[in-house]
C-alpha cells in the first residue's frame, strides 16, 4: 500500500488527509499487528530487566530512543484531542452567538450573520482534522506500546535463558544444549523485534508526512479565520458603542457607534495577519515623497536630538498614507559602540468610520490599539517594524535606539516594554502620550512635550516622571513661535524647531543619551509595508 | 440614577474627544481645488521651470502644502526663489494649509535636490534641510 501526502495546502487537501489520519492506513494492520507474546520464563527475570532499564543509566534512554517514547506520543495525542475539542466548543459559541443575532435587522447585522456562518464552516474543518490527527495519534500511541512491550518482553525471555544458563547443574554439557538455544532464540528475538521496529518506524514515518502534510492547511486556515476574526470585532464594537451610546438618547446612537467602530477597529488590528515588509523603492515615490527621501539619505552625521526629530519627520513624509516606513540608520556612536537608530512613522492615515482606510498601518487603528489594548498583543504595525529589522540585517542583541513622533512615540515605547531581541538603549520621543508604558529601567528614556500639546496627555498621565524614575527624562518645550493650538503644538516640524532651541540652551542635558545617538552614518535603509 | 450621570458625561466628553480629533485628521476643505490653483500660480510665475508639483500631506495635526518644482540647471538663487513662494502662498486658498515645503529637483522629479538653505537664509524663511519648510503665514509675512 502507497501513502502519499498532498503537497498544495487546501481545504480539500485538508479533508483527504483527515480522512487517511481516521483511517489509520497509515499503520496496515492496526495496531493488533504490533502485538507479540512471549514466553515469560518467571516474574523475577521480568523484575530483573525493569530494575535495570529503572536503574541502569542509559538503558532506559535507549530503549525509548530505540522504539519511542510512549508517554509523549500519548501525551501528543491528549493536545489534539484537546484542540479538537476546544474547536468543538467555540462552534457551539458561534452557533449561540448566531442565534442570538436573528432577530437583529440591518447591515450590520446581516454582515455579522453572514461572517458568523464563514466562522462556523472554518472551525467545522478544523475540529474535523483536529479530531482526525488525535485519533491518528492515539493509534500510534497503541502501537509505540505495542512495541516497547515487546521488546521488554524479548529481553525477558533472554534474561530467563541466561539464568538457566548458569544456573546448577551436574551435568556440564548440558550446558552446551542451553547455550545453543540462547543464541538461537536471541537470534530469533533480533530478527522479530527489529522486524516490528521497522514496520513501526515506517508507519510513523507515513503518520509524520501527513501531520506535516496537515500543517500548511491548518496554517491556510488560521490566515483566512483572523480577517474574519478582525472583521467580526470591528462590527461588534460598533454595536457595542451603539448600545451603551443609547443611554444619551439618538445622538448617543450615533455617537456611541462612531466610537465603538473606533475602538472596534483597534482591537481588529490586533488580529490582522503580518504584512509582507520590503525595502522602500525610491522609484516609486511621489516628488515630495521623493524629496524627503533625498534629504534623509544625504544625512551623513547625527550631530543632535533635534537631527532625530527631524528624522522622524522624513519617515512620516517618506511613506503619508501610502505605506509605513521605517527608517534604519546604522550609526557609530559617539560612546564609541555600534548602534541602530530606527526612526518610527507618526499616525499618517486617519481611518476614521466613513473616512476609509488608506495603506499605510500608523493609522487610527494602531493608534487606539497601542494606548487602549497594551498588552492584548502586538499590533500589525509593531510585529512589521520587527520584521523590518531582521531584514535589514540588525542582529538579535543589537544596541538600538527608538525615536519617534506621536504615535511613532508610542511605538517606540511599546517595543521598549516588549522586545527583548535587541538590546534597547533608549528611547527618543516627541509628542507622544507614554506615560502607562512599563519600560524596563536600564532602557533611557527622553521625551520632549510641547506645553500645550494635547496628545502626550492623552493617557491621563501628566506627571513629569524624570523624579520617580531615575532612567526618564521629561523635557517640557514652551510652545512653537507659530501659537498654542493643537496643529501648531502637534507637529513634527515644529517640535524640530523647539528641540534645536532647547539643546542651544542646555548644552549638556542628557548627555548620555545624546552619546547614544550623535555619531557617523554607516548605513540607512528605508523599510516598508502596507495594508 | 445619579451615578448614569457621569457617566452619561463621561460618555458624551469622549464621543466629543474622538470628533474632535477627527476633525483635526480632516483635510482643508476644497483641497483639490487648492493644488489646481497652487499649481497654477507657481506654474505661471516662472515659464522656464520644467515641472511643478503639488501635494497635500499631513504633519501631526497640521496640513502641509508640498510644491515641488523641476529645473534643467542649477540656476536657483533667492531671486528665481522669491516670485515662485510668493505665487504659492498667495494662491487662492493656500492658507488653508498650515506649513509649506518647497523643494527645488534637477533636472526632473526623479533627480537630485537642490540646497535651498543659502537662498531661504536670504529670504528669511526656515530650510532645515534642503528643502524650505516654514509655516504658510510666517511665509507670506516675511516676503510682503
Amino acid at each position: 500500500m502507497t501513502l502519499t501526502a498532498p503537497a498544495p495546502a487546501s481545504a480539500a487537501a485538508g479533508s483527504g488527509i483527515a480522512a487517511q489520519l481516521a483511517g489509520g492506513s497509515w499503520a496496515p494492520g492496526g495496531a493488533g499487528s504490533f502485538h507479540v507474546d512471549f514466553a515469560q520464563p518467571g516474574g523475577a527475570t521480568v523484575r530483573i530487566v525493569s530494575w535495570a532499564l529503572e536503574y541502569v543509566h542509559p538503558l532506559d534512554q535507549w530503549l525509548n530512543a530505540l522504539v519511542g517514547d510512549t508517554a509523549q506520543v500519548a501525551s501528543f495525542a491528549r493536545t489534539w484531542s484537546g484542540v479538537a475539542s476546544t474547536l468543538t466548543g467555540a462552534r457551539g459559541d458561534v452557533a449561540a452567538a448566531r442565534t442570538r443575532s436573528a432577530s437583529q435587522q440591518g447591515r450590520t447585522a446581516r454582515a455579522i450573520r453572514t461572517r458568523l456562518d464563514d466562522l462556523d464552516g472554518a472551525l467545522g474543518e478544523a475540529a474535523d482534522w483536529s479530531s482526525a490527527a488525535a485519533a491518528a495519534l492515539e493509534l500510534a500511541s497503541t502501537i509505540v506500546t505495542a512495541v516497547h512491550d515487546a521488546v521488554v518482553g524479548a529481553l525477558s525471555e533472554l534474561a530467563g535463558l541466561v539464568v538457566d544458563l548458569f544456573g546448577f547443574t551436574l551435568d556440564p554439557f548440558d550446558k552446551v544444549d542451553e547455550l545453543r538455544a540462547l543464541v538461537h532464540r536471541a537470534q530469533e528475538l533480533i530478527r522479530i523485534v527489529g522486524q516490528l521496529i521497522d514496520r513501526m518506524t515506517q508507519a510513523l514515518a507515513q503518520l509524520k508526512a501527513l501531520l506535516e502534510a496537515l500543517q500548511p492547511v491548518v496554517g491556510d486556515l488560521l490566515e483566512r479565520l483572523r480577517p474574519t476574526l478582525a472583521a467580526i470585532v470591528h462590527g461588534l464594537g460598533g454595536v457595542g458603542g451603539a448600545i451603551l451610546g443609547s443611554e444619551l438618547g439618538p445622538l448617543g446612537v450615533l455617537g456611541g457607534g462612531y466610537l465603538g467602530t473606533i475602538v472596534g477597529g483597534g482591537a481588529a488590528d490586533l488580529l490582522e495577519p503580518d504584512r509582507r515588509v520590503t525595502e522602500l523603492d525610491p522609484s516609486i515615490l511621489t516628488p515630495e515623497q521623493r524629496a524627503a527621501y533625498a534629504d534623509a539619505s544625504g544625512v551623513t552625521e547625527l550631530t543632535s536630538f533635534s537631527d532625530l526629530v527631524q528624522g522622524n519627520g522624513y519617515a512620516d513624509h517618506i511613506g503619508g498614507t501610502d505605506r509605513s516606513v521605517v527608517d534604519i540608520t546604522k550609526i557609530v556612536a559617539a560612546d564609541g559602540r555600534t548602534r541602530y537608530v530606527v526612526a518610527l512613522p507618526s499616525t499618517q492615515d486617519w481611518d476614521f468610520p466613513g473616512l476609509g482606510d488608506n495603506p499605510a498601518l500608523n493609522d487610527l487603528d494602531t493608534n487606539v490599539a497601542l494606548v487602549a489594548m497594551d498588552g492584548a498583543g502586538r499590533t500589525q504595525y509593531e510585529r512589521a517594524v520587527m520584521q523590518a529589522m531582521s531584514d535589514a540585517g540588525v542582529p538579535p542583541g543589537a544596541h538600538v535606539v527608538y525615536t519617534g513622533f506621536s504615535q511613532g512615540g508610542i511605538m517606540a515605547a511599546s517595543i521598549a516594554e516588549h522586545d527583548r531581541t535587541y538590546t534597547t538603549d533608549a528611547i527618543v520621543t516627541n509628542g507622544a502620550p507614554i506615560g502607562t508604558f512599563d519600560i524596563p529601567s536600564t532602557t533611557r528614556v527622553l521625551s520632549f512635550e510641547h506645553a500645550a500639546d494635547p496628545v502626550p496627555v492623552l493617557d491621563g498621565q501628566y506627571t513629569d516622571t524624570s523624579a520617580s524614575l531615575p532612567n526618564h527624562t521629561d523635557v517640557k518645550l514652551p510652545n512653537p513661535p507659530a501659537g498654542w493650538g493643537p496643529l501648531d503644538t502637534h507637529n513634527n516640524q515644529n517640535y524640530t524647531q523647539s528641540v534645536a532651541g532647547w539643546e542651544a540652551r542646555n548644552p549638556d542635558a542628557a548627555a548620555d543619551v545624546r552619546a547614544m545617538v550623535t555619531g557617523r552614518v554607516v548605513d540607512r535603509q528605508f523599510h516598508t509595508f502596507h495594508e | 440614577m445619579r451615578i448614569a450621570r457621569p457617566l452619561r458625561a463621561g460618555i458624551a466628553l469622549t464621543v466629543a474627544a474622538a470628533s474632535l480629533v477627527a476633525l483635526a485628521g480632516c483635510a482643508p476643505l476644497d483641497q483639490k481645488r487648492i493644488l489646481a490653483d497652487v499649481k497654477h500660480a507657481v506654474t505661471a510665475a516662472d515659464p522656464d521651470l520644467v515641472g511643478v508639483d503639488v501635494e497635500a500631506s499631513k504633519d501631526g495635526f497640521a496640513n502641509v502644502l508640498f510644491v515641488g518644482v523641476a529645473v534643467t540647471d542649477d540656476t536657483m538663487d533667492a531671486d528665481r526663489l522669491r516670485p515662485l513662494l510668493t505665487a504659492a502662498v498667495d494662491a487662492r486658498g493656500a492658507t488653508a494649509f498650515d506649513h509649506l515645503t518647497f523643494a527645488v529637483f534637477t533636472p526632473d522629479f526623479h533627480g537630485d535636490l537642490i540646497d535651498l538653505r543659502d537662498d531661504a537664509a536670504d529670504l528669511g524663511v526656515r530650510a532645515p534641510d534642503s528643502s524650505i519648510r516654514d509655516d504658510v503665514d510666517a511665509i507670506k509675512k516675511t516676503l510682503g
